[in-house]
């Protein structure tokens, strides 16, 4: 019958790429040089994060991200600003950076104590809060992953009332 | 064969999300990459844009069919937030599309911006802000205060101030029990208003309360205005929360007056008509909106900002749908066309209004409570104990019983509202316009004995106020 057919071919396991590489420590990785825009007098580039490293070795590549937080989402965010600066230590030998490991470094280190069930829940955002990539919906850029390039703006707006 | 796991429904993504889109083109001009998702369709930015200002004046002029408001000025609503400032923008240019085209007239004469502030309860923005998103657009502005609501009848007017409220399951009758009360002035009505919602039982009443007040401010607004028309920015999103947290709060009854897409507001005697014309926009579509045509908005706090989703009935509801749209992208648009479906049932059109919000009191208030309150019974004493001690408290000589001029929810409000809270001015102006209008044939038995006695007394105490 063709609709068990069908059931059987939706069962198989999806060849997902993610469970190839091992789970990515995501404090490690963002060893993040976060400034906010309007205490620096002008964006990090990847030149402060490199002077900023002790034991700076030139083949160490760093990723540039700007998050933006607005329409109540800054009431979640400790540093009462609109828009964070982030630079980020890649190594080039592990799974790229995508968005869920952003969401999960923003929700730890950047949401206010005991904001973060208002900010993610179940390892993705929390439902009413849209997440825009590049001035367009997350949900055509392949959501949590989508990975990150250098120079990307995340917003994030809330559309909760009141919120 | 028939197992559940083997259903390939279990497998599938979930709804909402539209997979591949990156490859996909817009749906419009099939032309440019998408650049968002709603409901699973794909639109570039400038195809959405004009998607949304078409879907708007299409909502505005299906309105207009099914409800034809005079032909005067529209007040629009506008807190500030993001659905009514993309409102205004909406507006402002249906009205420059008007002006411009070859009609002989436009359909409204004007517009104009009407906000409530509300800066007495919450501090973090002002009125200002709001005012200058309405000039920006070019309309005038006209602003009300949350305290004004005290001061209607000058500083020193009499308000109604809750004495007790009772509901007991079993009795006859609930009792909420009013007294006129003389302020001397000297409280500045900020001060009054902060009172009274201190001295609500819960956010849920606060919300509830805010919301009584702010639509009769926008009323009040929009007839000082000559305003014939009020547009309310209620998103889809927030319509659909508003049905599930408006039938939990007991104001089924009155539901279509208060999320239908046009309905007159507070009462055909108002003489104003509100059209909410944002409802076929779900939030998503008003961020974006907003973000792509960068239209200014402000974060209006409300009692529950920051708070968790348990803080009210409201915030818990809202949670409720937009955890269930984001993975089933149709809920709201569904609950929504439900809405629309809903009419008031006959007897609603010729009930009493409550006098605290305005809405058609259902008579048989007390016959529903009787049989779903649930209270807890002091251990000493049986329920008929309970309620035979609650039938036989009098209310004293200078106290008035208003039950049968409170509304379901609103006698719910009452209840765990502190005594001695004043109520806003229009309350008594309410009960006042309903005493002068009753008729005693209006009575029955003795309950209708006992109200004309009632109002017979408030006739003598208020007569000094009648003009």
């Amino acid at each position: 019958m063709s609709s068990i057919e069908t059931g059987k071919h939706y069962n198989q396991p999806a060849s997902n790429l993610t469970d190839k590489v091992p789970p990515v420590d995501t404090r490690k990785y963002f060893d993040a040089v976060t400034k906010s825009l309007s205490k620096a007098k002008e964006p990090p580039t990847a030149k402060d994060a490199v002077s900023s490293q002790p034991d700076g070795s030139s083949v160490k590549s760093y990723l540039h991200i700007i998050t933006k937080y607005t329409s109540g989402m800054e009431l979640l965010i400790k540093d009462k600003e609109l828009g964070l600066d982030h630079v980020f230590e890649v190594n080039p030998k592990a799974a790229p950076l995508n968005m869920k490991d952003l969401i999960k470094y923003i929700g730890e280190t950047h949401v206010l104590e005991g904001k973060q069930s208002a900010f993610t829940r179940d390892e993705t955002i929390c439902p009413g809060i849209m997440v825009i990539i590049n001035e367009c919906d997350w949900e055509v850029m392949d959501e949590l992953d989508y990975v990150l390039k250098n120079d990307d703006t995340i917003e994030f707006i809330s559309t909760l009332h009141g919120g | 064969m028939c197992d559940a796991t083997d259903s390939p429904a279990m497998e599938l993504p979930p709804k909402g999300r539209a997979e591949g889109a990156r490859s996909k083109l817009c749906l419009k001009c099939k032309t440019a990459k998408p650049s968002i998702t709603i409901r699973r369709s794909l639109y570039c930015k400038d195809c959405f844009v004009r998607a949304s200002v078409s879907k708007f004046r299409s909502a505005l002029s299906k309105s207009r069919k099914r409800m034809p408001a005079s032909r005067a000025q529209v007040m629009v609503a506008l807190s500030g937030g993001a659905t009514s400032s993309a409102m205004l923008q909406l507006m402002a240019d249906y009205q420059r599309m008007e002006l411009k085209g070859f009609a002989a007239e436009p359909t409204y004469t004007g517009v104009v911006v009407g906000h409530v502030d509300e800066s007495a309860l919450f501090s973090g923005y002002s009125d200002s802000q709001i005012c200058d998103i309405a000039t920006a657009i070019g309309v005038e502005c006209h602003v009300a205060r949350l305290e004004d609501v005290f001061t209607l009848g000058g500083d020193q007017a009499a308000l109604l101030e809750l004495v007790h409220a009772t509901i007991a399951p079993g009795t006859t009758r609930d009792q909420f029990c009013v007294q006129l009360a003389r302020g001397d002035g000297s409280t500045p009505a900020r001060e009054q208003l902060r009172a009274l919602f201190a001295g609500l039982g819960s956010a849920t009443d606060r919300e509830d309360m805010l919301d009584i007040i702010k639509s009769f401010l926008l009323a009040q607004l929009a007839r000082q205005a000559q305003c014939g028309l009020l547009l309310l920015g209620d998103s889809g999103t927030r319509i659909a929360s508003k049905l599930v947290s408006l039938t939990s709060r007991g104001r089924g009854f009155s539901l279509p007056l208060e999320a239908g897409a046009e309905a007159p507001f507070l009462g055909s005697s108002s003489g104003v008509t509100a059209y909410r014309p944002m409802r076929d926009f779900i939030m998503k579509e008003i961020a974006f909106f907003n973000l792509w045509t960068a239209q200014p908005s402000v974060v209006v706090p409300t009692f529950t900002t920051g708070a968790p989703e348990t803080a009210s009935i409201d915030r818990l509801t809202e949670a409720f749908v937009v955890g269930l749209d984001r993975d089933f992208c149709s809920t709201v648009s569904t609950v929504c066309r439900t809405v629309q479906k809903l009419e008031l049932r006959p007897d609603a059109l010729t009930a009493a209004q409550c006098i605290i919000c305005s809405m058609p009191a259902e008579a048989s208030a007390q016959a529903w409570r009787n049989r779903l309150t649930v209270n807890v019974a002091p251990k000493d004493q049986t329920l008929e104990q309970v309620a035979v001690s609650s039938a036989d408290v009098q209310p004293p000589q200078s106290t008035f019983d208003v039950t049968a001029h409170l509304c379901y929810s609103c006698q719910s409000l009452l209840h765990f509202a502190k005594p001695g809270v004043a109520l806003p001015a229009f309350c008594l102006q309410n009960y006042r316009e309903q005493i002068a209008g009753a008729k005693p044939s209006d009575s029955e038995s003795d309950v209708g004995a006992h109200l004309q006695q009632s109002q017979e007394r408030l006739r003598q105490q208020i007569e000094e106020f009648f003009i």
